[in-house]
């Protein structure tokens, strides 16, 4: 495999100068284009790093002043780099989570975004020396006391970031309720929304985004001192030299403190632990996750697999309901009910789910409204989906002809009467297929809920993927899930299809 | 039993009903007939509210209807639902529920509107199933029966309501020639039982046979009206004349047919 791999790079080595005379084409096909070597980056007179610039302050994110541009810590020390070495810096986005992965396809040169060195990091790529000295601090409601050290979160709700150092430390601890979320404000404002104890996160990342919470303070001292990195594949041998030399040099003229004063980052015991780092000192916790035994996975797999199908099922049966009362409403209704179910169906069909759930979870408790994630997973997904199933309802009692209504109205039946045993036992036929194909869209519309910090399957295998990279194989035994529960779904569906149907010839 | 008053009923500009007036007594059986567009499927279906008229007033059973009274009125709804229940409606299409059986589609309405118990109405099912002759059909779905067939349980469905007019809406124009007598004998014992009825037909000897009286209708007006035989073979109008001799060749020809079969269906049990 591994003699593939070389071979493989030396090809592409061999290619570049071909690839150079497109650079503009084969930007869309970076593995052609990923680095080796200084010598060539330097060829090519830019080198591409991955960051998620996504709620990444103070890494990299977005100038709120100025969107079009990156700024952050990592972008000056990005400029530093390329400064030294006579050649432009450019950024490439890609989600967190997806960094050691892209890199491995050759997205980017490598990865400079707040990747703490770690044992496990090591066994995926190759690291340089640390660029930054990072500490866990401990964030509270301002009236809070009794969270001060790392013991002191025990049996208590804590927010963490999803993957990171933080949620690592705690789960190797145990005895904590770990709620994981994708992003770095959404702790933040969880917890002054009183949903969680405390968040533990990166002493960089507490700055920017607990700081400016009035509601919130830091609290006790940072602790578990870990390094950031610069990650390369670990092929990638000869690059790897040249960063540690960079580094070594911005630390030597002092532009990396100069960088991190700027940012606020800077603690002056800092510049002699950075000049002498050893792994020793280093935080280097595995995740819980990591190195367990296969059957150890399938049932974390499977048992959260079962918080998928409860939140499918319930926010189905919702929809279902729900559905059915907007197109009766909107085609048996007095004007105002038809025009209110019309609106619901037109404004819920026409928002993405993602943001439905964000106002659910994150903006209604700005109204006074909290609810559990559990809660606002099943109501985003279930008023959601009544959009659609009121809109299969609706054209399945159209399709019946209109002489049904009428030869039931002509033996007495009132409207509403007609519909119940008349209209809809048929209608109910012709929808089932829709229906059930939507449930089977929810099943795995059901992974957005993750946001909101619910773990079901998809975001169990995140969680598990990233913290083995056993991408493929984990991937395949959650496909394998989804596929095993949703099938019979779809028999049970054509089933039932079967049972309803009248058309005996 | 039926009055019409002025009837008008118009679709935007165009006047469906153009000021029809009629009557019907108690056990009379009136034949309407007209070309296709002339309004009288409209005035049929006036008489029990599947449409609602603009201006008139209908009175039919007992139970009387103004175009100029508030339609959103407890007292209209009311009125509305008294007149359906003393009215029987047979439509060309059938209207059977596709989802029961025949039997189901009967007893239905009995038990969800008149609050029959379950037993009772199966009992008075079959014995309108019986009645039209359909007894060992009563656990077939529609789909599984003829068109002659299915419109016979749609009759025994609107009869198990125990109606006092029945309105037929070209019932047998759907069906193939050799169900259709099935159909028109049932009809016929209906009205040798007495049932007031209203029907619109193509089948002119069927109309000579059992008519009263003949209603022809053309553009929404009544045109000319009198007893059957004699407006059969005497029409006045000339549109009357020129519609009537389109049919009658052929119904000429039908004449040995249309006698009452010999068939033992009794309907006479059915009131008490």
């Amino acid at each position: 495999m591994k003699a593939i791999l070389v071979r493989g790079a030396a090809k592409s080595r061999k290619y570049f100068k071909t690839a150079a005379l497109l650079s503009s084409l084969l930007a869309a096909f970076p593995a052609w284009a990923a680095a080796n070597s200084l010598a060539d980056i330097k060829a090519r007179g830019v080198f591409r790093w991955g960051a998620d610039a996504e709620g990444g302050a103070p890494y990299v994110y977005q100038d709120p002043k100025d969107p079009d541009k990156l700024i952050g810590f990592e972008v000056d020390l990005a400029q530093a780099l390329a400064a030294k070495w006579g050649v432009r810096a450019e950024m490439v986005q890609n989600n967190w989570d997806g960094l050691i992965p892209a890199l491995g396809r050759g997205s980017f040169d490598f990865i400079m975004n707040g990747l703490e060195i770690t044992p496990e990091h090591l066994k995926q790529v190759a690291m340089s020396r640390p660029y930054y000295i990072y500490s866990q601090q401990i964030v509270t409601e301002k009236g809070r006391n009794d969270i001060k050290t790392q013991e002191d979160l025990k049996g208590k709700k804590v927010g963490v970031l999803s993957a990171s150092m933080s949620q690592r430390l705690l789960e190797k601890m145990g005895g904590v309720t770990i709620v994981s979320y994708a992003g770095n404000s959404e702790p933040c404002r969880d917890l002054k929304n009183g949903r969680l104890d405390a968040s533990l996160m990166d002493f960089p990342i507490a700055l920017y985004y607990a700081r400016p919470y009035a509601e919130l303070k830091f609290s006790g001292k940072p602790f578990a001192y870990g390094y950031y990195g610069i990650a390369v594949p670990k092929k990638d041998a000869e690059l790897l030299p040249e960063i540690n030399l960079a580094l070594d040099a911005l630390l030597a003229e002092g532009k990396l403190k100069a960088i991190y004063k700027k940012w606020g980052m800077w603690e002056e015991s800092m510049g002699s632990k950075m000049k002498h780092y050893g792994k020793e000192d280093a935080l280097v916790e595995e995740s819980a996750a990591s190195g367990l035994p296969w059957g150890k996975y399938l049932w974390l797999l499977l048992k959260s697999a079962l918080i998928t199908v409860e939140l499918s099922v319930i926010s189905m049966v919702l929809a279902v309901g729900l559905g059915l009362m907007f197109a009766l409403a909107r085609l048996y209704g007095a004007a105002p009910l038809r025009w209110l179910s019309t609106a619901y169906v037109e404004v819920v069909r026409g928002t993405p789910l993602l943001i439905q759930l964000y106002i659910l979870y994150y903006g209604l408790p700005n109204i006074g409204i909290k609810l559990s994630a559990f809660v606002a997973a099943i109501l985003g997904l279930g008023m959601n989906y009544a959009a659609y199933e009121a809109e299969n309802y609706r054209a399945g009692i159209q399709a019946i002809p209109r002489g049904q209504m009428e030869a039931a109205m002509s033996l007495g039946m009132e409207r509403m009467q007609a519909v119940r045993h008349v209209i809809l036992p048929q209608a109910m036929r012709i929808v089932i297929p829709p229906i059930s194909n939507d449930f089977i869209a929810l099943f795995k519309d059901s992974s957005l809920v993750s946001v909101i910090t619910m773990v079901e399957l998809t975001k169990m295998y995140g969680m598990l993927a990233n913290a083995t990279y056993n991408y493929m194989g984990l991937g395949l035994l959650t496909a394998a899930i989804y596929f095993g529960l949703s099938y019979p779904a779809s028999l049970a569906a054509r089933h039932l299809e079967k049972k309803l149907s009248y058309d005996h010839r | 039993m039926i009055i019409v008053k002025n009837l008008v009923k118009s679709y935007k500009s165009h006047k469906v009903l153009d000021g029809i007036s009629m009557g019907q007594a108690r056990g009379e059986k009136v034949v309407l007939i007209g070309p296709s567009g002339c309004g009288k499927t409209t005035l049929l279906r006036c008489l029990n509210q599947l449409e609602v008229f603009n201006s008139g007033k209908i009175s039919v059973a007992g139970v009387t209807l103004d175009a100029a009274s508030d339609h959103s009125s407890k007292a209209w709804k009311q009125s509305r639902h008294e007149l359906r229940m003393r009215v029987g409606m047979v439509f060309q299409s059938f209207n059977l529920f596709p989802h029961m059986t025949a039997l189901e589609n009967i007893t239905l309405s009995p038990i969800k509107v008149k609050g029959m118990h379950a037993g009772d109405a199966r009992k008075l099912g079959m014995d309108f199933l019986e009645k039209v002759g359909l007894g060992e059909k009563a656990g077939f779905y529609p789909s599984q029966l003829s068109g002659g067939q299915q419109q016979r349980v749609a009759i025994a469905r609107a009869l198990a309501m125990k109606p006092e007019v029945m309105l037929f809406d070209e019932p047998t124009s759907a069906l193939d020639p050799e169900v259709k007598e099935d159909v028109l004998g049932v009809m016929r014992k209906l009205a040798f039982e007495g049932m007031t009825m209203l029907v619109i037909t193509h089948e002119i000897s069927f109309a000579r046979d059992i008519a009263d009286r003949i209603i022809f209708m053309d553009a929404g007006k009544v045109v000319e009206a009198g007893p059957a035989k004699e407006l059969c073979a005497h029409p006045k109008e000339a549109r009357t004349i020129e519609f009537l001799s389109k049919l009658l060749p052929r119904s000429t020809r039908m004449k040995a047919a249309v006698k009452v079969p010999d068939n033992q269906l009794s309907l006479e049990d059915l009131w008490d």
